[in-house]
């Protein structure tokens, strides 16, 4: 038997060993025209270009295989510098085998990639978890040099339903191509959904595979307020079904029936939770009293432990208990952000306002379209109580959200509304642009030197109050001032003093921010006259869209708004030289209003300046194509223009 | 380690996390963690209660050292100071004994298991290295009152008979400790640095270096290096006469620190057909000294940083790569390159020396202490004839006319070094006749940022320039790493963000690009326009902002206090703007002149009205200096009274 063994470890070997050799072998024929090519084709910035990426994606046995071979032109020295060295990341179990690559000189020399110069390193051991990557510099790289590289990425066990396959990276890309060999599940078959750009229908190719390209695909480029990368990079995602051509009606249909039988129980009312209900409303009358009281319940008497901020240690969390209804989350006093939200469906249901989970995507990862009929992208949910005819939207599994709002991510998306007989999409409103105000008032005193001193006050309502509050809620209140602080001083060069933060953790009330300051040189002085900027709260604000071009669509993730009020007393020995008021006006489309006005109150010789500004329609996401990048940067500079409006005094 | 990284790996121990009832801490964490601490600022995050590093050596070199290490936690924040790690080598030269981590609660302690300790490679930018460590995260499993304390052991067989001891990273420290234990007669010594002399209490062959009560280190701007202000000791030992600290290296002076790494290096340096062929092609037909030497340079730099750390303990951090082996893979790190040039200038019968130099504080270096363990990089040193003149040449009493270069800065030409290790102490790998040697300053005016603008006003307040920006030394190797780091698209978007600093809506028409690099100068002339810069008042006034063109770097001075000293650059500026006004306009107000001199630098704003233009002339020059916290105010008032010249419009009026 040993022998036996010993034999076939050997042939094992030489199979191998030959293997490597056809592997190291087989690279396909060079282009001349890619050898004698000086400029890259798809970008023409561009410091290196992707001939071609190959993907052979193979499900037809027990694990899933990868087989990556990746051919690319340099053509700058930063191109040679970013992509001679090479590093695979992957975390065990997963292997990366059979690497290989060479170097194509400009003249035409071939230099190998030495097997010993192909390091495995582990970055990061845990425990039996391991990230780990597979390194490599590329030999003798010039510019111009071709380079390439090959590997097999083998995931045991696993199989390719919902993989995400990138067509765009971040370096350009002349021709891309997936081969995608299915695995064999009887009644489903495996279907790929593109997103972002035309694909070419699949093409069934030698052993079993279908292949499908795309060409000159340009690197994806990320921008301040650009959608989220799903909705603008060239992708697909792989799934298997057993649906051909799935009816999307029917598909939700169905899908929001099995999603009412799942959770029904989970939101059962039974007397313990009646009786909570009855408490917690009280003396309320009206629907909306109602179920704020209910809101305020369970955001206030239940600890919410899915809360980043819940301070509670890993030791913590393992003692406590899963909640299995929602009368053992009332009992026990505590719960994730989904028994939270089951327990607010149950009061509601309670109270004679039916409630359920509905199943939502976010707008943060991805716009989602019904009518692609899977529930891949349906990964979140909210409350949906029925009041009458309508359907309201609630979370208050999410902290720091205001009653009557969601988080921005969920407004405006299409939630599906489970139901033993008739599932249905109903779009969640978005707050408008009044619910996220910055309310901002300041009274101060310039000198004659164009120093300003005084007092601010900023009150943030809606979605403007809860990033701060979500940002800051794990951290020290030291560390909350410190932020604040340095939002005013980095913007102004201004001394910051006295500064209070309050209802950082009561939702109900705005987050307020007040300080005093102190700002040298905010007035520009010459010898006979003082410039002010009356504007204070926009002053050191750089304009929105600095950039002259745009390669990205623009979204505003929320409409807002901005209410200041503004007094700043003159100093003595100056007086006003013609001042003028700056500029209102609508903008255009129905999108918001700037409306400022300055005047001058002579009995506290103050200019009193208030400025009004909203941006964003109500029940509209803000997604703009770049071809409107122009307009926008045009409204946002008259903004700031009016924004940098200054009053002249002189001297008397 | 980024905080991204530290994320990832709390993330992966989140996964094992586990708690054991009756956990207990040892006694020395316990007494420690009833020490009182002082009432800090409250932005102090933690506290150092206890940093004891206990070093002993054994007769036959073995290295064995117990950190014990606790951290009081003061704010939420200073939950990051909660982490534990011990550093080893995959080939076995450190290796971990023995890791342990604890926290004291307030209803407990927790111990942490096997399973919660993290193994991490220390590669940085490398394709691989040897470094490695073992590391505890608790972020997660403290709080503000906590205690976290950690205990390791590691033995070690190193090439050096040498240790650093610092007292501090940047966190206040109630006691800090170095312990060196030897053998029955041998003796250390040791050296102080960033605070007066620490004397050690001996006893026998015992050596205790110990610090109390450091206060915090804040960060700031322009702050020096971390590696400046926290003190440290440097410790070397001798063994007795006849002994041998088995395979560690001691040494006496800088010429047996140079003679060391020159047996491991010299070699490496041999030139091979390949290389050869390549420098007498590139040199061919060039009769000039220095530009012989830049052509090998150009190609030099241009070869791949790409750094692959093994055989550390054979001296492998030490000892570059064949010359051969580096130009035929064309990659290499900072000790390859500087190597590969070596051979290279042989070929040509140029003599060059490797040197070894810190990079990224220039005052790391101490010559009182002679150790290969103070330096981070390699550069060269060219031996030059007179023909060649420049300020990074050193004059040196027996291996002559020195021309200092890096060529893994690909930057920087010949002629010039970069600004971090300008003024640095660097030791010459020459053999025996090696020595530490200062390496030169360029004086201000050598990093000059001079910016010419030609604007026209118009009526409507828009303005159309052209602006012509010369950069050398320093400055302009700044700016031309940007414009070759970064592409086409991104290099305009940063000239458009810093432009549109001091001039919203601003649009740029083209920018050009000269870069004269073997002379030093880098050159960028862009064509802007801004729509409303001087805007028109009451349909009478115009205001014009004399700083149209916002300078790239500025000493930071918002601050009201500051609590460490402030570094100022060797930089020069000159700019001059002219203003050619409006048809139907006159000046009404021009600012006054500015002439400030302080210690710091000199500065001068003139500003002239004369044939339908205005001319804003400014001088700026800033002098090399380090300031004590203590005048931080003069610096302030001196920046602040250059930012309120700078401020102070040209008023123009309506005929």
């Amino acid at each position: 038997m040993k022998r036996l063994l010993i034999a076939s470890a050997c042939l094992t070997l030489w199979l191998v060993s030959l293997w490597g050799t056809t592997l190291a072998d087989d690279w396909k024929p060079i282009d001349p025209a890619h050898m004698a090519q000086k400029t890259p084709s798809v970008d023409p910035n561009a410091d290196a270009e992707i001939i071609f990426w190959e993907v052979r994606v193979d499900d037809s046995t027990a694990d899933l295989v990868y087989n990556h071979y990746v051919r690319l032109k340099i053509f700058s020295e930063r191109g040679k510098e970013k992509h001679g060295q090479v590093e695979i990341k992957y975390v065990n179990p997963i292997r990366i085998i059979d690497i290989a690559g060479r170097t194509i000189k400009p003249d035409g020399t071939i230099v190998e990639l030495k097997k010993d110069a192909i390091f495995d390193r582990t970055d990061v051991k845990v425990s039996d978890v391991k990230l780990k990557t597979k390194a490599f510099a590329m030999p003798s790289v010039e510019v111009g040099s071709i380079i390439e590289y090959r590997w097999k990425e083998v995931q045991e066990e696993r199989s390719a339903n919902y993989v995400r396959l990138n067509m765009q990276r971040e370096i350009p890309i002349q021709r891309v191509t997936y081969f995608l060999k299915p695995a064999e599940y009887p009644g489903y078959g495996m279907r790929a959904q593109m997103f972002n750009g035309n694909f070419q229908p699949f093409q069934k190719e030698k052993g079993g595979f279908y292949s499908t390209s795309m060409t000159n695909v340009p690197a994806l480029q990320t921008e301040s307020r650009m959608p989220p990368e799903d909705n603008v990079k060239r992708w697909m995602l792989v799934y298997y079904s057993n649906t051909d051509k799935p009816d999307p009606a029917k598909f939700w249909n169905d899908f929001g029936k099995r999603i009412f039988d799942v959770t029904k129980s989970y939101t059962k009312v039974n007397d313990e939770v009646r009786a909570a209900a009855t408490q917690a409303i009280g003396d309320a009358t009206t629907p909306d009293q109602k179920l704020e009281r209910l809101y305020r319940f369970c955001q206030t008497r239940i600890r919410n432990v899915s809360d980043d901020a819940s301070r509670l240690t890993p030791e913590e969390r393992k003692r406590m208990k899963d909640n299995k209804n929602p009368s053992d989350t009332l009992k026990r006093g505590y719960g994730t952000g989904e028994d939270i939200d089951l327990l607010f469906a149950s009061l509601a249901t309670a109270a004679g306002f039916p409630g359920r989970l509905a199943l939502i995507a976010s707008r943060g990862r991805n716009f989602f379209d019904p009518s692609f009929a899977d529930a891949y992208f349906l990964r979140s949910y909210v409350v949906a109580v029925q009041v009458g005819a309508e359907w309201r939207f609630y979370d208050p599994g999410v902290e720091h959200v205001e009653f009557g709002m969601l988080r921005w991510q969920e407004e405006g998306m299409q939630a599906l509304i489970p139901d033993s007989k008739e599932p249905r999409f109903v779009v969640t409103p978005i707050s408008d642009a009044k619910r996220s105000r910055a309310k901002r008032t300041g009274k101060f005193k310039l000198d004659e030197s164009g120093m300003l001193e005084g007092d601010m006050r900023v009150e943030y309502t809606g979605h403007l109050a809860r990033s701060r509050r979500e940002a800051l809620d794990d951290e020290a209140q030291a560390a909350r001032e410190k932020y604040f602080e340095s939002e005013v001083r980095s913007r102004m060069g201004a001394e910051v003093t006295d500064l209070k933060i309050e209802n950082f953790d009561d939702a109900t009330k705005p987050l307020t921010v007040s300080c005093h300051v102190r700002v040298p040189g905010y007035a520009k002085r010459t010898g006979k006259r003082l410039f002010i900027p009356v504007s204070f709260f926009q002053y050191g604000v750089a304009a929105m869209f600095a950039d002259e071009r745009r390669q990205n669509p623009i979204y505003f993730e929320y409409p807002w708004s901005e209410d200041d009020d503004v007094a700043i007393s003159i100093p003595e020995g100056f007086d006003l030289d013609n001042a003028e008021s700056p500029a209102s006006f609508p903008i255009s489309g129905d999108y918001g209003n700037y409306a400022a006005k300055a005047s001058f109150d002579q009995k506290s010789r103050a200019i009193v300046y208030q400025r009004q500004f909203h941006f964003g329609k109500t029940n509209e996401i803000m997604l703009f194509p770049t071809s409107t990048y122009s307009v926008l940067r045009t409204i946002f500079g008259e903004v700031h223009k009016q924004d940098e409006h200054a009053i002249t005094l002189k001297v008397k | 380690m980024t905080k991204r990284f530290l994320l990832v790996i709390t993330f992966l121990l989140a996964a094992t996390g586990a708690a054991f009832a009756g956990d207990d801490a040892p006694a020395w964490l316990r007494q420690v963690a009833t020490a009182t601490t002082p009432t800090y600022p409250k932005d102090v995050p933690a506290v150092v209660l206890l940093d004891d590093e206990r070093v002993t050596v054994t007769d036959d070199g073995k290295v064995v050292t117990v950190q014990q290490y606790a951290v009081r936690i003061l704010t939420r924040e200073g939950r990051e100071e909660a982490f534990a790690r011990a550093y080893y080598r995959s080939d076995d030269s450190i290796k971990v004994k023995d890791f342990k981590a604890w926290v004291i609660r307030p209803n407990g302690v927790r111990k942490f298991n096997k399973d919660e300790i993290a193994d991490v490679a220390l590669t940085d930018n490398d394709v691989y290295a040897e470094g490695r460590m073992k590391l505890i995260v608790a972020e997660d499993e403290v709080d503000a009152g906590m205690v976290f304390g950690f205990e390791a052991v590691t033995e070690e067989r190193s090439v050096f008979t040498q240790f650093i001891h610092s007292f501090q990273v940047d966190i206040p420290v109630l006691v800090s400790r170095f312990s060196l234990t030897l053998p029955t007669g041998w003796r250390a010594e040791g050296l102080t640095f960033n605070h007066a002399k620490i004397e050690p209490t001996v006893s026998g062959s015992s050596y205790t270096w110990e610090l109390r009560e450091l206060g915090p280190i804040y960060p700031e701007p322009d702050q020096p290096a971390k590696t400046t202000l926290a003190p440290r000791v440097a410790v070397g030992y001798f063994p007795a006469a006849g002994a041998k600290a088995g395979e560690g290296q001691s040494f006496g002076s800088w010429p047996e620190v140079s003679d060391w790494l020159y047996g491991l290096s010299d070699s490496q340096a041999a030139p091979t057909q390949p290389l050869t062929t390549k420098a007498r092609e590139l040199t061919a037909g060039v009769n000039d000294e220095f530009a012989r030497l830049s052509a090998i340079g150009r190609y030099v730099q241009g070869v791949n940083y790409i750094s692959i750390q093994t055989n550390i303990r054979k001296g492998g951090g030490y000892r570059p790569h064949a010359a051969g082996q580096v130009f035929e893979k064309s990659y290499g790190d900072c000790k390859d390159k500087a190597n590969l040039m070596r051979a290279m200038l042989k070929t040509i019968g140029v003599n060059s020396y490797l040197v070894s130099i810190y990079s990224g504080d220039r005052a790391f270096v101490r010559k009182e202490w002679a150790s290969p363990q103070q330096f981070n990089h390699c550069i060269i040193a060219i031996q030059v004839g007179d023909s060649v003149q420049s300020p990074m040449v050193v004059k040196h009493p027996k291996l002559g006319r020195l021309l200092f270069f890096d060529p893994t800065d690909p930057f920087t030409p010949i002629g010039d070094l970069p600004e971090d290790e300008q003024g640095s102490f660097a030791l010459v790998i020459a053999g025996k006749d090696g020595d530490l040697i200062q390496v030169p300053q360029n004086p201000p005016e050598s990093n000059l940022d001079n910016v010419m603008l030609e604007a026209e006003v118009l009526p409507d307040g828009s303005v159309k320039a052209k602006m012509s920006n010369e950069m050398t030394g320093q400055m302009g190797s700044r700016f031309r790493g940007l414009h070759k780091s970064l592409s086409a698209a991104d290099f305009q978007k940063y000239v458009n963000r810093w432009l549109t600093r001091s001039a919203t809506g601003l649009q740029i028409g083209g920018v050009m690009v000269k870069d004269q690099r073997d002379q030093g100068r880098f050159t960028l002339e862009v064509d802007l326009a801004v729509p409303n810069y001087a805007p028109l008042m009451q349909g009478r006034l115009m205001m014009i902002s004399p700083s149209l063109i916002p300078r790239r770097a500025q000493v930071s001075v918002a601050q009201p206090n500051r609590r460490t000293p402030i570094e100022i650059d060797a930089e020069a500026y000159t700019e001059i703007f002219r203003f050619k006004i409006p048809a139907g306009f006159e000046v009404d107000e021009i600012p006054e002149p500015v002439s400030l001199e302080s210690a710091y630098g000199t500065y001068s704003m003139k500003c002239e009205a004369k044939d339908r233009e205005v001319v804003v002339t400014r001088k700026l020059k800033l002098i090399p200096a380090v300031i004590p916290a203590e005048s931080y105010g003069s610096v302030r008032r001196f920046f602040g009274q250059i930012g309120g010249a700078e401020q102070t419009p040209i008023v123009l009026v309506k005929k």
